[in-house]
């Protein structure tokens, strides 16, 4: 216990040090952040409104006396402090279609009058929350089966190898298409299915890696010196496997919330009207030749997480090899 | 220093030599193709021309040219005219319909179109071996074609029906010669190798890429104009309308955002017609009244006052369409145009809520009725953007009155499961009409079982109307029977009806004699302007 | 090694079945089928309780009333004498539609995936090299920025500037090869169909090098700390040789393993550039089976690929033993 305690804490020293994953882990937890307060970031309910002498938070409590009424550019009267976007991303506006950014809409809106912006950050749960939980259900899996085939080799490995065999022989796009007919394209499915069929690349490398390693006379030694399977495998080995997981897993995000991109443009994505980075995109192809706010905002938003997790990926590979070389 | 020159010179020669050849073998479109062609877009790829297997519209819309039947509709009127019979009689029991074929009439092989052909067409529909179940249901009715000689031939009808003279004259007929060589006619070779009598015959198909017709040496009628018609497969259709400005395409169905945004340049319009005609079909709005939520027809009619049609139309469609109020084409006789569409009207549809007994009794903001909230899931087939956004806007302004609607995208397969099954609370979606429609599939209460009335409309004197619609071959007394059935559709809301909106065709003014018809455009009577080269 | 291939070759049998069993499991349990779907609102729906018997009538001459298994088991003794069956959208034999899509979805892969390894890879080993300079930090930049943007954006992007005729009239509107170059020699031939690919290549290509050069450039930096490359600088060795010799072939382990992940890909086609381009390949041609239920044309696909696969991992596992004569391949005692 102690021991690993002090071998993540020299970890994180050293990713302390590294001032560009830093900056990168900035990012990605605003990201989160971004994603946890979206309904107080982007909403149609003020925080503060003081009028009548009475002081009110809208936007944390109900008020039945204040139903359908429009705060917005002072159309009220007495105080009132919006939210820095004050739209939902739901309300539309038919009178406002694929309008460009301006003072009202900081980003324009979509095909239905709907506010980018607000789109924007409710969807940043959506993709986010897409990209993680599914990187994360096939990283663990990936890892875990891998490292036990490439480990224990003999009939293990035949026997998960054929089993990664038959998943990889899907083409993970036309699997997840099928099971998404079978079970109906929602969220949370979006999610398991991208997760649960992607893990075989990252099985093959991490077995790839261990059959390399198991040899090296550190494990021998480790093994000689009575360590524990699970200590050899995941204290020892799995941080000298771990260089080209984690890219995989950095892209792996990002290549989620492309995915998602893509099921939406077949009319397979989550279902209308949740907001996500990838049916913003989709939206673009009918307005292509001028709506260039439609695919650029999602499109940078996707850069910047890519970017981001990288950055951390890298800044966490260094800190932990144990190889790397110490300035 | 002057070697190196001369070698970049050199090499510089080379890559533009280079270039130069490719671009010979690339070329340009204009320089090679064929003025006397027609080249039409096709957004998808039909698997096969047999008209009497395929259910696909592109296969239809590309057999008319080859294929012909007995009887054909006339393209300002709609009404029924000779093409293959040159006269009918019809039985004073309205059992018995006889055709009487004009003579010397080829298929594109040189062989004569004979009675034969008919009775071999209806046999092969019937053959519980062929793979033509949506054709079948039309010819349940029809007990047999008789051959009487070699140019007459009679369907004989088990019950009396108004239009059995349509589905009779309208039957796909193939030559008994080419397919009834004993192979399976479901794969056939020459199901993409047709035979026909029409104006033009079939030339090649080069798969994914396009399908060529060329002009009919053997027709008998007036030779068209055009020598070819050329359909192009194009998926993607910004890509297709890019390809008609470059003059790649001739014709182009073009969606509303292009018809309104991306051909209206000046240039656009001095090199296309941008023709609109509106054929029968309607888009709505079902309500499952086998659910407790829309049994009532005040719920259904609130929805109704809840769905705003005309801002939609206005905004989202840009206004191109109009919205309907009942079931029958738009602009037929049937269709009574004193009935006007319920307006946009959220307070009345709080009243007629109310009076159904929905009220928000514990202060959540949404609706309640006997402890159970008003809710509901609303189905859609996926690929239909015009859906997915009129769900959303109706997702926002139903919860403003307190229902909280939930939407479901379906892949087609499994949307049409769902139907069938009737496990859905509402749905949107269009259907396509023949120009005067039997209400009897969508409409008879006995269809609520399996039939198309999947939100279960069940009214008697609507199904007393149906019935006696279908033994009513007077024309005028047609029309009142139509007039009450679509009353009663207003009143009892089973859909709320959305919009008819037309067809939008953009097409070269490379072409004279272009006219825009009831039922759309006919290509024969194109010319080809002066060529000048 | 002879002993390992034997066994590995007669366990591709049973890993067969076995997807095979599960693909058409798939299908069938998958709500719809073609009858059903073709009929769909048109027909059948319209004329009821009669209708329904005509559908039921049609499943039969297609066998989709049997069980599952029974299917499948038809459809296994006709794969052992090759025969794929025939596709229910136009008639024609599977075998001879895969065979038209085939080789136009191969050669725009093998092209694009080249194409990619050759920019990727040294690219990668240089960023890896110079880690932390401009070179390093710009690359991957500009590789993220392309990463981000989506295929279909790009593909249509690049038809509308490139072959629009508004802006610029260079490259054709999708399509593989002109309609008027069908009699053209072979090298004019080649030439027309290397001048419709371009674009498309292109779609499939700029999204690639950014993950493939940061995982070379990652595996790279892994070699390059190890214990030997570092003996073998101190003894003395070029830079050169130190690099190219001794860690970029360590580093080819993962990368072989991609490879082999990345065969089933190369089959598989892309929907969304097919369908831009105008390409008729294998994409469109799964896509379109699956939504219509065709299981002859699912089937073939799916076991044309598994099999082209399983042949695809066995070589990547012989290969680990080539580039890294540590890895064994027998069971460890």
């Amino acid at each position: 216990m102690t021991a690993a305690r002090g071998y993540w804490r020299t970890a994180w020293r050293e990713f302390r040090r590294n001032r560009l994953a830093l900056a990168g882990l900035v990012l990605v937890l605003a990201l989160f952040a971004v994603a946890l307060f979206a309904p107080f970031i982007a909403s149609d309910k003020p925080y503060i409104y003081a009028a009548d002498g009475r002081l009110r938070f809208p936007i944390l409590f109900d008020y039945p006396e204040l139903e359908g009424m429009n705060f917005r550019e002072g159309a009220v009267k007495g105080f009132v402090l919006m939210p820095p976007v004050p739209y939902t991303s739901s309300e539309y506006d038919l009178d406002a279609i694929v309008m460009p950014p301006s003072a009202r809409h900081v980003l324009g809106t979509d095909e239905q009058g709907r506010d980018l912006a607000a789109r924007m950050i409710h969807g940043t749960r959506v993709s986010i929350l897409i990209g993680f939980i599914a990187v994360f259900i096939y990283v663990t899996m990936g890892v875990i089966i891998g490292a036990l085939a490439g480990y224990y080799g003999g009939v293990v490995d035949m026997v998960i190898s054929r089993f990664i065999e038959v998943i990889i022989c899907f083409p993970t796009f036309f699997l997840i298409l099928t099971i998404l007919a079978l079970v109906g394209p929602s969220l949370v499915n979006v999610m398991l299915v991208i997760g649960v069929t992607g893990w075989t690349g990252i099985a093959r490398i991490v077995r790839g890696e261990f059959l390399k390693i198991r040899e090296m006379e550190f494990v021998q030694a480790s093994r000689a010196l009575g360590a524990r399977d699970r200590a050899v495998i995941f204290r020892h080995m799995l941080p000298n496997a771990l260089a080209p997981v984690l890219v995989s897993a950095t892209f792996g995000i990002a290549s989620t919330i492309l995915i998602e991109s893509s099921l939406s443009f077949l009319g397979f994505g989550v279902q209308p009207p949740t907001p996500s980075w990838g049916d913003i995109l989709s939206q673009s192809r009918d307005f292509m030749d001028f709506a260039w706010w439609l695919t650029l905002v999602p499109g940078f938003a996707i850069f910047i997480t890519i970017t981001a997790y990288n950055l951390v990926g890298e800044g966490f590979q260094d800190a932990i090899d144990p190889r790397s070389v110490r300035k | 220093m002057e070697l190196r020159a001369s070698r970049v010179l050199c090499a510089g020669g080379i890559a533009l030599a280079l270039a130069l050849g490719s671009l010979s073998a690339c070329g340009d479109f204009s320089s090679v193709r064929d003025p006397r062609a027609l080249y039409i877009h096709l957004g998808s790829e039909p698997g096969h021309l047999n008209p009497i297997t395929s259910t696909e519209a592109v296969a239809s819309s590309i057999n008319q040219h080859i294929y012909e039947t007995l009887l054909d509709r006339d393209y300002d009127t709609a009404k029924l005219i000779p093409q293959l019979a040159e006269s009918w009689t019809i039985s004073g029991d309205r059992l018995r319909y006889r055709f009487r074929l004009k003579k010397g009439i080829l298929w594109s092989d040189g062989v004569e179109l004979t009675a034969d052909d008919i009775v071999y067409s209806f046999k092969t529909i019937k053959d519980p071996n062929v793979a033509c179940a949506p054709l079948k249901v039309y010819y349940i009715d029809v007990r047999e074609v008789r051959k009487i000689d070699r140019y007459t031939v009679e369907f004989r009808y088990s019950k009396q029906y108004y239009q059995a003279l349509e589905i009779c004259g309208t039957i796909p007929i193939v030559p008994k010669h080419v397919f009834g060589d004993g192979t399976d006619f479901n794969t056939h070779k020459n199901d993409r190798f047709p035979v026909g009598t029409g104006p033009f015959r079939f030339e090649r198909w080069d798969t994914g890429k396009r399908i060529v017709l060329v002009r009919n040496e053997r027709y008998k009628g007036k030779t068209p104009d055009l020598h070819r018609i050329v359909y192009r497969i194009v998926a993607e259709p910004n890509i297709a309308l890019q390809m008609v400005k470059k003059g790649e395409l001739d014709v182009m169905s073009v969606r509303a955002i292009q018809w309104v945004r991306q051909t209206n340049s000046e240039k656009f319009r001095q090199g296309f017609y941008k023709l609109e005609y509106y054929l029968p079909t309607y888009n709505y709005i079902g309500w499952n009244a086998a659910r407790p939520l829309f049994a009532d027809r005040r719920v259904r009619l609130a929805m109704t006052h809840l769905v705003n049609r005309e801002a939609i139309l206005d905004k989202l469609l840009f206004g191109i369409g109009e919205i309907v109020s009942g079931s029958s084409y738009l602009y037929s006789k049937g269709y009574d145009k004193s009935i006007k569409p319920w307006p946009y009207d959220p307070v009345k549809a709080r009243k007629l809520l109310a009076e159904a007994g929905w009220r928000d009794t514990d202060g959540d903001g949404i609706l309640d009725r006997n402890g159970k909230k008003f809710a509901f899931t609303f189905t859609m087939p996926s690929g239909s953007k015009f859906a997915e956004r009129l769900g959303t806007i109706m997702k926002e302004d139903l919860s403003k009155v307190g229902i909280a609607m939930d939407i479901n995208r379906y892949e087609w397969a499994v949307f049409v499961q769902k139907l069938h099954q009737r496990d859905f609370d509402a749905v949107t979606l269009a259907w396509s009409l023949s120009w005067e429609d039997d209400p009897y599939q969508l409409w008879h209460s006995t269809q609520a079982a399996g039939g198309s009335n999947f939100c279960s409309f069940k009214n008697a004197e609507a199904d007393d109307i149906i019935i006696r619609l279908r033994k009513e071959f007077d024309e005028r007394a047609r029309i009142k029977l139509y007039h009450r059935f679509h009353r009663i559709l207003h009143e009892e809301q089973p859909y709320t009806f959305l919009y008819c909106t037309p067809a939008q065709v953009v097409v070269s003014r490379r072409f004279g004699g272009v006219k825009v018809h009831l039922r759309g455009l006919n290509y024969l009577e194109w010319k080809v302007a002066a060529i000048d080269d | 090694m002879i002993k390992y291939l034997v066994k590995r070759l007669l366990l591709l049998l049973p890993t067969f079945i076995g997807i095979s069993l599960i693909t058409y499991a798939m299908i069938r349990l998958a709500p719809g089928d073609y009858t059903t779907l073709r009929a769909g609102l048109q027909g059948e729906l319209k004329a009821g309780a009669i209708g329904t018997e005509i559908i039921e009538q049609e499943k039969k001459l297609y066998g989709l009333d049997k069980p599952v298994i029974v299917g499948y088991w038809d459809w296994f003794k006709r794969l052992v004498v090759l025969d794929f069956g025939v596709s229910r959208k136009d008639g024609r034999p599977v075998a001879e539609r895969i065979a038209e899509a085939l080789p136009i979805t191969l050669s725009l892969n093998i092209i694009s995936m080249i194409i990619v390894y050759i920019i990727s890879i040294p690219g990668g080993i240089v960023s890896a090299l110079k880690k932390d300079s401009l070179y390093d930090r710009v690359s991957s930049l500009v590789l993220f920025i392309l990463y981000s943007l989506p295929s279909f954006w790009v593909g249509l992007l690049l038809l509308m500037v490139f072959s629009g005729g508004d802006y610029l009239n260079l490259f054709p509107l999708g399509g593989i090869i002109s309609d008027w170059a069908e009699d053209f020699s072979f090298f004019d031939r080649m030439v027309n169909i290397a001048w419709h690919l371009a674009l498309p290549v292109i779609t499939l290509t700029y999204g690639g090098f950014a993950f493939l050069s940061r995982y070379t450039r990652a595996t790279m930096l892994d070699v390059i700390n190890q214990q030997y490359i570092m003996t073998a600088r101190a003894k003395g060795l070029s830079e050169k040789r130190v690099v190219l010799v001794h860690a970029f072939r360590n580093s080819l382990v993962p990368l072989v393993t991609l490879m082999a992940t990345i065969l089933p890909g190369l089959l598989g086609g892309s929907v969304i550039v097919e369908s831009i381009f105008s390409i008729p390949g294998m994409g469109m041609l799964a896509f379109e089976a699956i939504l219509a239920r065709d299981i002859p044309v699912i089937m073939a696909i799916a076991s044309i690929s598994a099999v082209l696969t399983l042949l695809g991992i066995l070589i990547a596992d012989i290969l680990y033993g080539v580039v890294d004569p540590r890895i064994r391949l027998e069971a460890r005692q």
